[in-house]
C-alpha cells in the first residue's frame, strides 16, 4: 500500500460498519447490474428473436419443410396435441418415469458416493469400475438392458439410473476425499467415534460435493430418459418424436423437442434452485 | 533452577502424564528414509502441574502432544494418562491444534460445543456453559460469526474454548497464543493461569516463546532438534502470579538466558536422519 500524506478523509471501505459481516463486493465500475423485470424483459425478447428468425428462415428461406417447419405450424401441432391429449399423456408419463429413475439414482448414489469416498477398501475396489462406467457412453448399455428386462418401462428406468447413478457418485466420492485431515483430527481428539467423524465431519464437508453431484446427475438422467425413450418405448416425449421424425411428421417432431427442451430446463432450473437452497440454509442456520 | 529428577510421585496419587522412553519414528516413502522425531522422551507430569515444551520448529513437540492425546502412537516406549496406557483419544484430555481446525461449516457458538456435542454431553446447561467460555476467551458478540469471518487470533480462541468447554483433566496445547497480539496474549495468560488455579487442570503447553514458558510454567521441557530429545528439564520456582513484573526479576532473566544457551548450543543441530542427510533447520524466536 501507498502512504498518502493526506490524514483527513479516510477511505470510506475502511469504514464501512461491520468489517466482519459477508459483505456484497462493492459494485464495479462498467458493469452493470440488472433488475429482475430487465433480465425478464431479455429473455423475451431474445426468445422472440429466436422464433421471429426461425419462422422468417422457414417461409421466405430455401429450406423444405420437411426439415424447418414453420414455428406457427409447430406451435399449431403443439395445440392440436395438447388438446387431443397426446401431449399431456406422454408429457406425463416422461416425468413419471423420469422422477422414480432419479429417485432411484439419488438413493444409490449418495450413500454409495459416500461410502466409496470414505472408505479406502471400496475406493480401491470399485473406484475403477465407477470410473469407467462414467467414461463409457451410456447408449452402449442399452441393448444389454434390453436383453435383461425387455422392452418396457423398467428398461427406461435402469438406463436412468446408468446414467444418472455414475455422474453423481464420482462428484461424491472425489468430495469425500477432499475433507481436511486436521478437522478428523481435531473430532478424534474429543473421542469422536468413526460414525460420529462421518456424521459431524465427512458429512458437513460433503455437502457442497452432494449438491453438486446432483446437478451433474440430473443433466445425465435426461440423457439417459432420452436414450431410453428412444429405444425401448411405446410413449413418453422421447417416443413420439422418433414416431414423428419416421413418419416424416416434421411440425411435430420440432414440437416434442420443444417440449423436451423445456422440461431438461425445468429440471436443471429445479436443481438449481434446490441447491440454492441447500446452500443458503448452510450458511445461515446450522 | 533444579533439575527435576524422574521419579513417582511420592504422595501416591496417580500421576497426570507418565511418558517413558517414548519414541515416534516415521516412514518417509517419498524420501525412502525414517525420520525420529521423538527419541527417547520422558517426563512425569503430576496433577495440576503446568509443563511448557520449548523447542526449534520441527523438533517434534507437535508430535510428543499427539502422542499423549492418543492421536499418534510412539514406535517405542510407553506412555500413560491418569494412570491408564494411553490406546487413543479420551474424554479426559482435550487439545487446543495448533491449526485451530475449526469446522467451517460452524458458527463460533457451534465450534464451542462441538466437543461437548461428540461426547453427548450436550444438556440443559450447554448453552450458557459454551456462553461462559466464549466471553472467557473474549469472543462476545461473534458467537454467530463463522471462522472465515473471524481473525486468526480469534479463530485460536475458538479452538481454546472448544478445548476448556469440555473441562479435562488435562490440558494440550500446541502454540494456543501464537496467532495472538502481545496485549491479548497477556490476558489470556492471565486468565490461563487462573483457570488452571481454579481447576486444577494439568497442562501440557507448547509455545515458542520462552518468556511464555516462564511465566506459565511449573516445568519447561526444553527440546533439541531431529531426534527430539529433552535437552534439558527445568522447574520454575518465581512466586505466583507472574506478570509483566516478574520479567525484570534476576531469577526470571537468569533461566531465560539459561534456556537460549540450551537452544542456540543444540548438539544434534540438524539432522539424526537414517539417510544422513543434513538440513538445517530454523530457531524461532518467541
Ligand atoms: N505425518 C508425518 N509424516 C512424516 N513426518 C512427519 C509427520 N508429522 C510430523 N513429521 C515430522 O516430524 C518432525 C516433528 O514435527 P512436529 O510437528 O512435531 O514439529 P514441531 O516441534 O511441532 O514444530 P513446530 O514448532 O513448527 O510446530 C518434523 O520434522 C516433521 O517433518
Ligand atoms: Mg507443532
Amino acid at each position: 500500500m501507498t502512504t498518502t500524506l493526506r490524514p483527513a478523509s479516510p477511505s470510506p471501505r475502511t469504514l464501512v460498519p461491520g468489517v466482519f459481516r459477508r459483505q456484497k463486493m462493492p459494485r464495479r465500475r462498467g458493469r452493470r447490474v440488472f433488475s429482475r423485470r430487465q433480465r425478464i424483459l431479455f429473455s423475451v425478447v431474445n426468445l422472440a428473436c429466436f422464433f421471429l428468425a426461425w419462422e422468417l428462415i422457414a417461409r421466405y428461406g430455401d429450406v423444405p419443410t420437411l426439415f424447418m417447419p414453420s414455428v406457427t405450424d409447430v406451435f399449431a401441432e403443439l395445440v392440436e396435441m395438447s388438446e387431443e391429449g397426446i401431449l399431456w399423456s406422454n408429457l406425463g408419463i416422461s416425468l413419471l418415469i423420469y422422477i422414480v429413475g432419479m429417485a432411484l439414482s439419488l438413493a444409490v448414489a449418495i450413500p454409495a458416493g459416500l461410502a466409496i469416498g470414505g472408505i479406502k477398501v471400496l475406493d480401491k475396489a470399485l473406484s475403477t469400475y465407477v470410473w469407467a462406467l462414467y467414461t463409457m457412453p451410456r447408449i452402449v448399455l442399452m441393448p444389454i438392458i434390453i436383453l435383461w428386462v425387455g422392452i418396457n418401462d423398467s428398461a427406461r428406468i435402469w438406463i436412468i439410473v446408468l446414467s444418472a447413478v455414475p455422474a453423481t457418485l464420482v462428484v461424491i466420492m472425489e468430495g469425500v476425499k477432499t475433507v481436511d485431515n486436521s478437522l478428523l483430527v481435531a473430532a478424534r481428539s474429543f473421542g469422536a467415534s468413526r460414525g460420529q467423524c462421518f456424521a459431524k465431519v465427512v458429512m458437513p464437508s460433503t455437502v457442497p460435493f452432494i449438491a453438486t453431484g446432483v446437478r451433474m446427475g440430473v443433466s445425465r438422467g435426461l440423457l439417459g430418459l432420452f436414450i431410453g425413450e428412444l429405444f425401448t418405448a411405446d410413449n413418453g416425449i422421447g417416443f413420439i418424436i422418433t414416431q414423428a421424425a419416421k413418419t416424416f411428421n416434421s411440425a411435430q417432431t420440432y414440437a416434442m423437442l420443444l417440449v423436451f427442451v423445456l422440461f431438461c430446463v425445468a429440471m436443471v432450473s429445479a436443481t438449481q434452485l434446490l441447491e440454492r437452497k441447500v446452500m443458503e440454509g448452510r450458511r445461515s442456520s446450522d | 533452577m533444579v533439575k527435576v529428577r524422574e521419579s513417582a510421585e511420592p504422595g501416591g496419587r496417580v500421576l497426570a502424564v507418565e511418558a517413558h522412553d517414548v519414541s515416534v519414528t516415521y516412514d518417509r516413502l517419498r524420501e525412502k528414509d525414517t525420520l525420529i522425531a521423538l527419541s527417547g522422551f520422558t517426563i512425569d507430569l503430576q496433577q495440576g502441574e503446568f509443563l511448557a515444551v520449548v523447542g526449534p520448529s520441527g523438533c517434534g513437540k507437535s508430535t510428543f502432544l499427539n502422542v499423549v492425546a492418543g492421536l499418534t502412537f510412539p514406535s517405542a516406549g510407553t506412555v500413560k494418562v491418569m494412570g491408564k496406557e494411553v490406546t487413543g483419544p479420551e474424554t479426559d484430555r482435550a487439545v487446543v491444534f495448533q491449526d485451530y481446525a475449526l469446522m467451517p461449516w460452524r458458527t463460533t457458538e457451534q465450534n464451542v460445543r462441538f466437543g461437548l456435542e461428540l461426547q453427548g454431553r450436550v444438556d440443559a446447561s450447554t448453552k450458557e456453559r459454551v456462553g461462559h467460555y466464549i466471553k472467557l476467551v473474549g469472543l462476545e458478540g461473534f458467537e454467530k460469526a463463522y471462522p472465515r469471518e473471524l481473525s486468526g487470533g480469534m479463530r485460536q480462541r475458538v479452538g481454546l474454548a472448544r478445548a476448556l468447554v469440555t473441562e479435562p483433566r488435562l490440558l494440550l496445547m500446541d502454540e494456543p497464543f501464537a496467532a495472538i497480539d502481545a496485549m491479548t496474549r497477556e490476558v489470556m495468560q492471565d486468565e490461563l493461569a487462573r483457570i488452571v488455579a481454579e481447576t486444577g487442570q494439568a497442562i501440557i503447553f507448547i509455545t515458542h516463546s520462552v518468556d511464555e514458558a516462564i511465566t506459565l510454567a511449573d516445568k519447561i521441557a526444553v527440546v533439541t532438534n531431529r531426534p527430539g530429545r529433552i535437552r534439558e528439564l527445568l522447574t520454575v520456582d518465581i512466586p505466583r502470579p507472574r506478570g509483566r513484573e516478574s520479567r525484570k526479576l534476576p531469577e526470571f532473566q537468569a533461566l531465560r538466558d539459561h534456556i537460549w544457551d540450551l537452544l542456540a548450543d543444540d548438539p544434534a543441530r540438524g539432522v539424526a536422519r537414517a539417510a544422513g542427510a543434513t538440513v538445517e533447520p530454523a530457531l524461532q524466536e518467541g
